[in-house]
Formats: C-alpha cells, sequence, structure tokens
C-alpha cells in the first residue's frame, strides 16, 4: 500500500510539472541561446525557431546598428528579447504561439537639482534625495546641494530624508533636456535628536575614520549640550589623557599614547591653535564654538605642516551654512562659573559674501574645597579644609570672518580676525603646597588670516592660508604681605604683619612678553585621476620674542629684552591611492623639516652677539587602510616623526631657563595597527567595535634639566611607547539606549642606554597614568511633555589607574609618592524641545557626583561635586 | 658590723649579682638587634642623599643610610622625598628640609637603619616660596635659615621645631643678594655663622656686584656683619681650623674675575677673615694661581681639618676659562684636588682627578677624613652615576662605593 501511494505522488508531481510547464506564458517560457555578432532581425528569427513561436514586429521599429553577442541560459523569453532592444523602452503582447513587439513613445530626459534645508533655513548635508520608484537618487554635499541627472519626463514622487529630520515627500515635474530647480525644507524631528546624538557620525566624520589614516573623530554634539569643557571631553576618548591642576582655566597636559606637550601639536582649523587666540590650551577652548575634534595617533598628514612627534589633534570649528542663524549657550555652574558662547552665520541666498561670528565669555572663581595644612606662627601645621580664595579665571574672546565665494578667481576667499584676553589668579605653586594671594598672569592675543582656495578642472585644487597672531603675556608679582590658606594674611608671633622685603610670592617680577608668529600654510592638490592623487605643501612659520621686566633696573641688562627668532619651514608631498571598489586606500609622505634660528646672547664680557644656525631633518611615512567587509576594516600606519625644538626650549625664558641654540630635533619611529568593526544599518541595533596597538620609539628627547635657580633644555632620553586602545559603543535598536566604554593600557618605558635615565631603564616614565578607562550610557525619552520633545538621562565615569611619580625601580615602597587611583562620575539629564520652529534645550549635570578628592598632579587637589545648569538656544 | 647587717649585705649582693646576671642575660638575648656592639661602641649610621631627575617631574631625592661608606647605594632601598629636598644632621638627628612642601621634618634612625619620622614645621607663613638654601645648626636649641628668594634668615629651634625669629639682611646688602650668590655654611666655636657670599648673580654686568663678601650672622643676637673686599674675586667656599681662624677661598666663580675692569689686578685668592676687624686678613693671602690652577665654580670644595686644607681647583688656563659661556660647562673640566697646610699656606699634594665624564664636584669631612663626590657631568649623555672617594693618608683617593644619581651628602648620623 505504502509503495502504491509512493508511486501515485510521483505521477502526480509529474503529471502537475507537466501541467505546469504546459500553462506557463510564453513570455516566461526558458530559453537558452547563443548570439554571435547577430543583428536585432537575425537573433529574432533564431529565437522564433527555438521558443517555436511567431514574433511579429515592424522592421522600422528595430534598434539600427546593433549587433548582439552574448549567451543566454535557460532566460525567459520576454527578457531576452526586450535586452535586444537595449535601451528603447518596448511593449510586448503575447498569446500561446505569437509575440507582438510594440515599440514605445520615446521619451525625453530631463535634470533636478536643489537645496535641501530645515525650517531654520539651514542646510541639511549628506541627506538622501530620490525619485520615487526609480534608482535615481543623490545625496547632498556639506552645503545641501544635490544634483540628479537624467530622469524620465513626466510626473515624480521626491523623497528626502536624513537621520534627525521627518521624511518629506514632494511631488515634481521633469521636462525634457531642462534642468529643474527644487528647494526642499525638512522638518527636525525633535524625538529623533537624541537618536542622532547616539549615531553619532555624520557623513564628514565617516569619509575620515573610513580614510587610511589613524585619526579618532571626536563630535561635539553631544558635549555641546552638555557641560563637561573640552578637557574632559576628550579625556572619554582612547589613549587621550588629560592631567588638570584644577578648575576652569587651570592648565591641562594633553597626551595621546604617552606623549604629550609640545610632542602633540594642537590646531584649530589646520592653524596652530596659539596662533588663533587660545592661549590657555585644548582643554578650556569653549565646545559650543567646535563641529569637531581630529585626533591624528602618530601620524599626522602632510597639509598641517606640522612638526608633531606624537601625533596631532586638529579642532574643527563650526561650519558655516547657507542662510542666517547661529546658536547662543550659557552655562551656570558651582565655583562661580559663568560659561557663555555665541554662533552666527550669515550666508544669504544667491548672495557670494558671507560673515561668520562667534565669541566667548568664561569666568569662575573657582572658589572648590580643598583639604590644606595652616601653620601658625611658629610654623605648627593644622589640617583644615578651606575654600580656594585667589583662582579668578576671566576669558573673553572672539572671531569674526568675513568671505567671498563661489567666483572665477576664488571658490573661497576668507578673512579672519580674532582677539582673546586671559585674566587669572594663581592659588599657589604647582604643587599646592604654597598659597598666593595677589600673583596674577594676563595674556592677550590679536590677529588675523587670509584664506583662499580654488580648484580647476577637477584635477587641481589650492588652498593657501597666511597669518600673524600677536600673543602677549604679563606677570604681577609684586606682593609685600604673605597670604595663608584661609586667605588671612600672615602674623609674626607679636601679631604684626611679616612683610615680604619686595620679593614677591613667586619671586618678584613685572614682566611683559610678547611673541609674534607669522605663517603661510600652502596646500596643493593634484588628482592623476579618480583614484591616484599627489599632495604638496609648504609650511614657513616664523616667531620672534621680546620683553621686559620692569623690576630691572634701567642701568642693567634685562635678558629679556634681546631679541630672539626662529623660522621652520616644513614641506611635504603625498601620494594617495584609493582603489576602485574603494576596499582599500593608501597614502605615502615624505616631509622636510628646515629650521633657521637667529639668537642674541650675552657673551662673557656682557657684550651682545649674533648667534645663527640652520638644521635640516627628512621623515615620512605611510598609511594604509583595507576593508575585510562591508563593516569590519584594518588600518596600519608608520611615520619617522620628527619635532624642532620649540621657542621656549632653544631660548629659554629669559630669567631662569638658559638658551640651548645646539639642541637636536626629537625623532620618533610611530606604529599604529588597528581594526574597526561597525555594523551601522538601519533597524539593527548599533555595534562599534575598534581595536588599536600602537608603538612609539622616541630618541633625542628633550628634557629640562637644572637647579632652582638655573635650567636649560637638552636631548637626553629614549623611550618607548607601546599599547592598546579599546573602544566599544552599543546602541539599541530603537535608538533610546547607548553605553560606550573606551580603555587604554599604555607601556610607556624609558629605554635609554645611556645618558642620566640609563640607571632606570626598563621602568615606566613616572607621573604618567599608564591605564585609565571611561564610560558614558544614556538613556532616552520621548513625548515627555508634548508630542515634540525629548528627554535623556546620562553618565559619564572614568578611571584612571594610580602610578608613581618618581621612577618605579628607585625608593622603599612604604616611602614611594603615589598619585592615587581615581574614580569619578558625572550624570545628568537634557530637555529638548522646540520653540516656534527653534530648537532649545536645557541641562542640568552633577560632575564628580561622589565627591571623590581628586589629583592629577603632584598634591594639586581639583574639584568636589559640582552642579551645571546650562541652556543652548538655536535659531 | 652585725649578723643582721651582715645578710642584709649578702642579700643586697645577691640582688646585684642576680640583676647583673638577668641584665647580661637580657644583653645577650638582644646582641643582634641592639646597635650597641659588644665593647659598647655604637653601630655607624651614615645618610647619603642622591638626587635624581626624570622626565615630567621635579627632582626627587633618595636618602640611604648605610652602616659602611663602603656598602652598596641601593636606590631601591631608599626613602624617596619630594622634589629638590636636602637633607642635614644635626645631634643624631636627620632633618629633611623639605623644597617642595617648605617644611623641616625631622627624622631618627631607628636599629633597622629605618627613618622615623618624629616632627614637622611649616615655613610658608613667613613667604617662603621653595628652595630651602642655607643651612646652619647652631646648638639644641638654634638653627639658621637662609631660604631662597627671602632676604631674611629664619632662625628655628630643631629641639622643638619651631620657628624663633627672623633675622633680616643688612640694609645696606647688595640687591643681587640671594641664594644664588651664597655657598658655604659654617658655624665658629662660638656659635656665629660665616656665610659666603659673592656678588656673582647669573647673567653679566651691571647685574653683578663684583668682590667677595662674608657674612656673620649671630642668630642668638640678631647682629649681621658683613667683611667685603671688591678687589678679591668672589668666593663662596669657607671653612674653619681647629683654632676658630676663618678662611675663605675667593678664588672666582665662573671666571668672575673678566668682569672686573681690570681683570690682572683681580686678586683670586686664599684668605682669612679678621673677625674683629671685619677685614680680610692681608697677612694670609695666598693666591690660588699659586698654588696650582683657577678656582673651582662649585661651592662646598674647600674643606679644612685641623691645619689642613683641601681645594679643588679647575685645571684649565686662563684662555681655556675664558672661552666657557654656560656655567654648566664648567663640570666638564677637569679638576685637580690640592692638600696643603693652613700654616705655611703651601699645597703639599696635588692629586689630579680625571674620570672621563665624571667631576669632582664636592668635598665633605666625615669621621676626620676628607670625601669627595665624583659625579657624571651635569648634562652627561653617559649617566648620573657617583662615586664617593675617601683621601687616604698617603694621599690617594679610594674608592669606596658608587650610587646612581648625583650624591650630593654624606654625613655620619651616629
Amino acid at each position: 500500500m505504502n509503495r502504491i501511494s509512493g508511486h501515485s505522488v510521483l505521477l502526480l508531481l509529474l503529471f502537475g510539472w507537466i501541467q505546469i510547464q504546459a500553462q506557463q506564458p510564453l513570455l516566461e517560457k526558458k530559453i537558452s541561446i547563443e548570439f554571435r555578432n547577430e543583428s536585432v532581425g537575425e537573433a529574432l528569427d533564431r529565437l522564433m525557431n527555438e521558443a517555436n513561436c511567431t514574433i511579429n514586429f515592424r522592421s522600422a521599429d528595430l534598434p539600427p546598428d546593433r549587433q548582439i553577442s552574448k549567451v543566454y541560459v535557460a532566460t525567459a523569453l520576454g527578457k531576452i528579447i526586450r535586452e535586444l532592444w537595449g535601451d528603447h523602452q518596448i511593449i510586448l503582447r503575447a498569446t500561446r504561439t505569437d509575440i507582438t513587439v510594440k515599440v514605445a513613445p520615446k521619451k525625453g530626459k530631463g535634470n533636478l537639482q536643489g537645496y535641501l534645508k530645515d525650517e531654520n533655513n539651514q542646510p541639511v548635508p549628506f541627506a538622501t534625495v530620490a525619485i520615487k520608484g526609480t534608482s535615481r537618487g543623490s545625496v547632498t554635499d556639506e552645503s545641501g546641494y544635490f544634483e540628479i541627472q537624467e530622469i524620465i519626463e513626466g510626473g515624480h514622487t521626491l523623497v528626502a530624508s536624513s537621520t534627525g529630520y521627518l521624511s518629506k515627500k514632494q511631488e515634481i515635474t521633469i521636462r525634457p533636456n531642462e534642468t529643474v530647480t527644487e528647494n526642499i525644507i525638512l522638518s527636525t524631528d525633535v524625538k529623533q535628536l537624541d537618536e542622532v546624538i547616539v549615531e553619532g557620525q555624520s557623513q564628514k566624520v565617516q569619509e575620515l575614520i573610513q580614510s587610511a589614516q589613524a585619526i579618532t573623530v571626536v563630535e561635539t554634539r553631544i558635549a555641546k549640550v552638555q557641560t563637561a569643557d573640552l578637557g574632559e571631553v576628550m579625556s572619554r576618548t582612547q589613549g587621550v589623557n588629560i592631567q588638570r591642576s584644577g578648575g576652569l582655566g587651570s592648565s591641562a597636559q594633553f597626551s595621546l599614547n604617552g606623549l604629550s606637550g609640545n610632542q602633540v601639536r594642537l590646531f584649530l582649523d589646520g592653524i596652530p591653535l596659539v596662533a588663533m587666540g587660545y592661549l590657555n590650551g585644548l582643554a578650556n577652548v569653549p565646545v559650543n564654538l567646535i563641529e569637531r575634534v581630529e585626533i591624528y595617533r602618530g601620524v599626522v598628514p602632510i597639509r598641517f605642516g606640522a612638526d608633531a612627534l606624537g601625533g596631532a589633534v586638529n579642532i574643527v570649528s563650526n561650519e558655516a551654512f547657507e542662510g542666517t542663524g547661529g546658536d547662543i549657550s550659557y552655562q551656570k555652574g558651582s565655583f562661580g562659573t559663568h560659561r557663555f558662547a555665541a554662533n552666527l552665520n550669515h550666508r544669504p541666498k544667491g548672495k557670494s559674501y558671507f560673515i561668520n561670528a562667534s565669541g566667548f565669555l568664561d569666568r569662575a572663581k573657582n572658589n572648590f574645597k580643598i583639604d590644606v595644612e595652616i601653620p601658625d606662627a611658629r610654623g605648627r601645621l593644622t589640617p583644615q579644609t578651606v575654600e580656594r580664595f585667589h583662582d579668578d579665571y576671566l576669558a573673553r574672546g572672539g572671531n569674526l570672518e568675513l568671505g567671498i565665494r563661489n567666483r572665477k578667481w576664488a571658490d573661497n576667499l576668507i578673512i579672519r580676525g580674532f582677539f582673546s584676553r586671559i585674566d587669572q589668579d594663581l592659588q599657589h605653586n604647582f604643587a599646592m603646597t604654597v598659597p598666593y594671594g595677589e600673583v596674577t598672569t594676563g595674556r592677550t592675543s590679536f590677529g588675523g588670516l587670509l584664506k583662499w582656495d580654488k580648484s580647476w578642472n577637477d584635477k587641481w585644487s589650492l588652498e593657501n592660508t597666511a597669518g600673524i597672531a600677536r600673543n602677549g603675556q604679563e606677570v604681577l608679582d609684586t606682593a609685600t604681605v604673605i597670604y595663608t590658606w584661609d586667605g588671612e594674611l600672615s602674623r609674626d608671633l607679636d601679631g604684626n604683619l611679616i612683610r615680604r622685603n619686595g620679593r614677591g610670592e613667586r619671586g618678584a617680577s613685572d614682566i611683559k612678553f610678547r611673541d609674534i608668529r607669522t605663517y603661510n600654510r600652502f596646500y596643493l592638490e593634484y588628482a592623476i585621476n579618480q583614484y591616484h592623487k599627489l599632495r604638496f605643501s609648504s609650511a614657513p612659520t616664523h616667531e620672534e620674542r621680546a620683553g621686559e621686566n620692569a623690576l630691572i633696573p634701567d642701568d642693567q641688562l634685562d635678558r629679556l629684552e634681546l631679541e630672539n627668532s626662529l623660522f621652520n619651514v616644513i614641506n611635504g608631498v603625498e601620494y594617495e591611492y584609493a582603489s576602485p571598489n574603494e576596499r582599500s586606500s593608501l597614502q605615502g609622505f615624505a616631509k622636510n623639516y628646515n629650521q633657521y634660528l637667529a639668537a642674541e646672547l650675552f657673551d662673557a664680557a656682557g657684550v651682545v652677539t649674533q648667534n645663527n644656525r640652520r638644521t635640516s631633518n627628512y621623515g615620512g611615512g605611510v598609511s594604509f587602510r583595507h576593508n575585510l567587509t562591508r563593516k569590519w576594516n584594518i588600518k596600519a600606519s608608520y611615520e619617522r616623526a620628527i619635532r624642532l625644538p620649540g621657542f621656549f626650549e632653544v631660548f629659554g625664558d629669559g630669567l631662569f631657563v638658559a638658551e640651548r641654540l645646539d639642541l637636536r630635533p626629537e625623532r620618533s619611529h610611530n606604529a599604529n595597527l588597528s581594526t574597526n568593526f561597525n555594523n551601522a544599518s538601519a533597524g539593527r541595533a548599533l555595534i562599534r567595535l575598534e581595536v588599536n596597538l600602537f608603538l612609539r620609539q622616541v630618541q633625542d628627547f628633550i628634557q629640562l634639566l637644572g637647579t632652582n635657580d638655573f635650567s636649560f633644555h637638552t636631548n637626553i632620553e629614549d623611550v618607548a611607547s607601546r599599547g592598546v586602545e579599546l573602544t566599544s559603543s552599543w546602541t539599541s535598536k530603537n535608538r533610546r539606549l547607548t553605553m560606550k566604554t573606551s580603555g587604554t593600557y599604555i607601556s610607556y618605558v624609558n629605554v635609554s642606554n645611556t645618558g642620566i635615565y640609563a640607571a632606570f631603564k626598563g621602568d615606566r616614565l613616572p607621573n604618567r597614568p599608564y591605564f585609565f578607562a571611561s564610560y558614558s550610557g544614556g538613556y532616552s525619552f520621548k513625548d515627555v511633555l508634548s508630542k515634540n520633545d525629548g528627554l535623556s538621562v546620562f553618565i559619564n565615569t572614568r578611571f584612571v589607574n594610580q602610578f608613581f611619580r618618581a621612577w618605579e625601580s628607585a625608593g622603599r615602597r612604604d616611602s614611594k609618592q603615589v598619585i592615587p587611583t581615581q574614580f569619578t562620575q558625572n550624570g545628568g539629564v537634557t530637555y529638548y524641545t522646540t520653540l516656534t520652529g527653534k530648537r532649545l534645550s536645557f541641562t542640568a549635570e552633577i560632575q564628580n557626583i561622589s565627591n571623590a578628592k581628586v589629583f592629577d598632579f603632584f598634591g594639586v587637589q581639583r574639584p568636589g561635586r559640582a552642579f551645571n545648569f546650562k541652556s543652548i538656544f538655536n535659531f | 658590723m652585725t649578723i643582721k647587717e651582715v645578710f642584709q649585705l649578702r642579700r643586697k649582693i645577691s640582688y646585684f649579682l642576680v640583676s647583673l646576671f638577668a641584665v647580661s642575660l637580657l644583653t645577650n638575648c638582644s646582641e643582634d638587634d641592639d646597635p650597641e656592639l659588644g665593647d659598647g661602641t655604637e653601630t655607624p649610621a651614615y645618610i647619603v642623599q642622591n638626587t635624581v631627575q626624570a622626565p615630567d617631574a621635579p627632582r626627587t631625592i633618595y636618602l640611604n643610610v648605610l652602616s659602611d661608606l663602603t656598602d652598596e647605594i641601593d636606590l631601591a632601598d631608599a626613602f624617596e622625598f619630594n622634589g629638590a629636598s636636602r637633607v642635614r644632621v644635626f645631634n643624631g638627628k636627620v632633618y629633611v628640609f623639605d623644597s617642595e612642601r617648605v617644611l623641616i621634618i625631622k627624622h631618627s634612625i631607628n636599629e633597622n637603619n629605618v627613618l622615623v619620622e618624629e616632627d614637622r614645621f611649616s615655613l610658608t607663613q613667613l613667604g617662603v616660596g621653595g628652595f630651602l638654601g642655607i643651612i646652619a645648626f647652631v646648638n639644641e636649641e638654634y638653627a639658621l635659615l637662609l631660604p631662597g628668594g627671602l632676604r631674611q634668615f629664619v632662625i628655628w629651634n630643631p629641639t622643638t621645631m619651631e620657628v624663633r625669629n627672623m633675622i633680616d639682611f643688612p640694609a645696606d646688602s647688595p640687591d643681587n643678594f640671594s641664594i644664588s650668590n651664597i655657598g658655604t655654611v659654617s658655624v665658629s666655636p662660638d656659635g656665629e655663622v660665616f656665610i659666603g657670599v659673592s656678588g656673582f648673580g647669573f647673567g653679566a654686568p651691571p647685574n653683578n656686584t663684583p668682590g667677595a663678601r662674608v657674612m656673620i650672622v649671630d642668630p642668638v643676637t640678631g647682629s649681621v656683619d658683613i667683611v667685603f673686599n671688591e678687589n678679591i674675586a668672589a668666593g663662596t667656599e669657607g671653612a674653619f681650623d681647629g683654632q676658630g681662624n676663618y678662611y675663605f677661598s675667593a678664588n672666582g666663580y665662573f671666571g668672575f674675575a673678566r668682569y672686573f675692569a681690570d681683570p690682572a689686578e683681580v686678586e683670586q685668592t686664599m684668605t682669612r677673615i679678621n673677625r674683629g676687624e671685619l677685614s680680610f686678613d692681608s697677612e694670609f693671602n695666598i693666591p690660588v694661581t699659586s698654588i696650582g690652577g683657577l678656582g673651582r665654580p662649585q661651592s662646598l670644595t674647600f674643606e679644612i681639618i685641623g691645619n689642613e686644607f683641601l681645594i679643588g681647583v679647575l685645571d684649565l688656563t686662563e684662555d681655556e676659562l675664558g672661552a666657557l659661556v654656560n656655567p654648566f660647562d664648567l663640570a666638564t673640566g677637569p679638576i685637580k684636588l690640592l692638600r696643603g697646610n693652613l700654616q705655611n699656606g703651601e699645597a703639599a699634594v696635588e692629586v689630579p682627578f680625571s674620570d672621563g665624564n665624571k667631576s669632582m664636584t664636592d668635598l665633605f669631612v666625615v669621621d676626620g677624613s676628607f670625601y669627595g663626590v665624583a659625579r657624571d657631568f651635569f648634562d652627561s649623555s653617559v649617566g648620573s652615576e657617583s662615586e664617593i672617594y675617601r683621601f687616604t693618608e698617603s694621599n690617594t683617593l679610594e674608592l669606596m662605593t658608587t650610587g646612581v644619581g648625583w650624591v650630593e651628602y654624606i654625613e655620619r648620623v651616629r
């Protein structure tokens, strides 16, 4: 029975297959045939024989001069016939045995162009614009411009979409041989704002990350909303550590993969930060004036014209857009902190001129509590917790940029001027062991630049920037009394004020410096073709300094009055290759470093003599990127990096640090190997993972040596830094929950075989963290108070493992000075909404939630728990 | 003597013998841990201060406690202190002058040669900003400190560890008197502190005030006298002989003579102070050149034991010295040590020291002998090793021990 049933089933299946074959439409009939250089008419004849049918057509409708050479295997008859007519549209009608071919009326094609903007008339870059139902589409550029060509005439539906905005459909009509202009306005989707923050990366950032360069990009969209300063924001990045000496305005040491100070060059829009009005370091640059921060890890592109030993950091200021608008932010926080920043953009439609302006005002009393010991008149110590009383910080500055664009002679011509002024009290010495009550410093910077760029024939593009900056500094230290930690004046055993005999708190000075820096940045690119590019750069920089110490009598020699100058010229050539399938890219470059110095020195008899010196060095490197899959790539890069001695290192400070004209440049072998996984796609949880291995082998490290009275710089050290950095992030499918972690382990080891550090070969470099990590997380809620708002809660934590202040192999363990382990947490909440179509956000944040006692340098205590409130209004 | 008295006497003798036995037993049991030797002599303890540099960090000092100056100086077994601190030993105590925290910290050394902090006090309330430069112990109640940047002496009590009072510089002191101009400090048998001062400041004239000075400070009465001779090249090294005479080596700090109007007339001399007349004693005036060379730039290279002196001088010609610009270049010059007799002012012995990259930088008197420390040059590309030598009776240099870092102080604690 079973066997009979089995045969029956087989017969039924066979019968069914025969029926299906018999009932299959003629156009779907599978045909295998090979055409060898045959005309369409010949091909149709053979098809009729092969398919055993009749194909009716008018000879006049046959496409002229078309020869067919192709092999079809089991291909539908209708498809073969359509392909014989190529791009010509035809209509096929079929009976069981006949096929009729009619050529459709020929339609014309037209083009579409326009701008995509938001409701504030701001461009929406990198958005998708597509013709519904077709394969035609485009992505907007940075100005929001799009262009779609060869659209078949007639009515279409245009669909525009971008993350953070509501998608929009717009009906358009395309006319043959015409270009239709259609501008589209997108509405901000407040519900998506937090998703934007979560997803993070803009198109530009993705381009940078996908390049061969060893680069990490920190976007500031989240930071602009929150209250952390740039130093703290950057310290959440793998490989980056920032050691602070106090609150807002305090000095900060930035280190990247173990290298720090001058070894990592800082830029603003490609120009050295100190030549752009920011004299107080990277950490104190207002976040709200920044679009993103690009961190180049050890391998620096030639366009910066930089002699960077351990990499470079380029701060990119807010980008201009078409229309008029801007934003204002204000932050108020503990310890008398007020931070104000504003951006204004005016780029009228249809006009070639534009104006950008930005400004900031930072003020803080920094009166946070610290634990100290206060001595009585006899020196006996009593522990106390006191508020800092002499640490006021006031910084203000602004930029004004005027430009012309899209002219025959320039794509962009920009003139920019800037001014900044910082006034700062000093509360104590570097180790927070001696209080000050009157010493102050002031710094003023102003200058400008002229930038011109132009492209020709999609082959050549040239960018040239020339500028000048004048930075001045005053130190006023003429106190005649002595302050104690509680702000009181010190008195002797009889209760009388103790006087300083006019020696000041730090050493009696009334000093003024001024540095003038002039520079030019020339950058030329030649595209050999779509895949090969050549670039050239030249970056001359001239720096000179003069000063005076008003406390030195006129008839005595003042070393500050000696005129010294430094002239660096760094040239570069770069080749870039991108494979046609975009899976691989390669960059190779060479740099030439020249330094000319002219120094005035006192000789032994007190006569001023002129000393000149010139050096020339070469370096170079290579970067490579390969996409293993669509989501996973690897990168490798190397640079033989050179850092020329800086002004202070060569000429000293005119007071306690002597000149050293024979300093050699620092040199380093820098190498990176990284892999990056990114599964970003719509409708799925986002996972990003990056692992980077790095090596830095530094020679001729420049070090300050000396006594309390006299010191100078010299080349004495070899150092090797090896380490691993990990970054991972996860974002939920609904984009509401996000988590990000990063960790860095650095083996930053002294490898000197000779010199004063040889005895400590194998020791970690002291006073530098070697293991640190951070965690960030957040969750967003939608439609909290209305249908057009949102709320996010967030937390940021940071861990820094303890490290020794001096060489680890020296000293008994029970007497070693240790910078203790630090673990800090910040948390807050942000509320978003719109007000008459303008975006508005409010953030409340607590920093150092656990009120941990935090130290970065020696015994210098950082702020405890702080409350901050910030509001941003976009218009 | 009654029988009762005899019994009492016998009982007392028995108690005494038992006590003696018990003490003897206890003494024997604890012999390994007791610093007292069997013959009643204390186990010696020497303190050696090492200064070490590191990138990005101020200098760090390390204190080794050695039982013998031939022991290895092992930094791993040293006590670490902040920054450019200094150390001095007085009355069996180790005083750390912490220039970073601006503290003076008193330590004792226990039987295991471990530093034990006893007390501390601060100087910040006096306006002291850092470098605790000149230190002199007068007696158990008086000590003197001249901090950098201050034109006042701080008088303090090393027993109670408190500030006593301040003594101002004399009103007519040159403006450029500062810690960088001051060299050795010696305490007279009468408790006066003699401080060698040069008028030389960093840089070139007119920042400098040529001439040699000795400041004489009485910490108890607060008096300050200055002995000045404008015709003598600046010098900073002084010491007392066994009779309480103060000798001063005015030997031309950094070729200082070049800054005089007529260098040929400048005396580079080893001279003596006439305390009563506040003058340099013209009867004792030994030109440095006559005893074998030009002056050493570094302080602490002039010491006296009894009537013998030991002085280190640069073994350079005038032209070679004149070619130097950077003061630290002086450390690269060869040196010779001259040992002589103060009675006749002659250098009887000349011991050249030349060890490639090392320079004999400091001289010390320890246990009644001259010791010298040879260190790698300041900005050496070779290393930072130090060697400690002892001058033998046969006038040779005996290498005692070596250590990592720059040894800057040696003293016996007990």
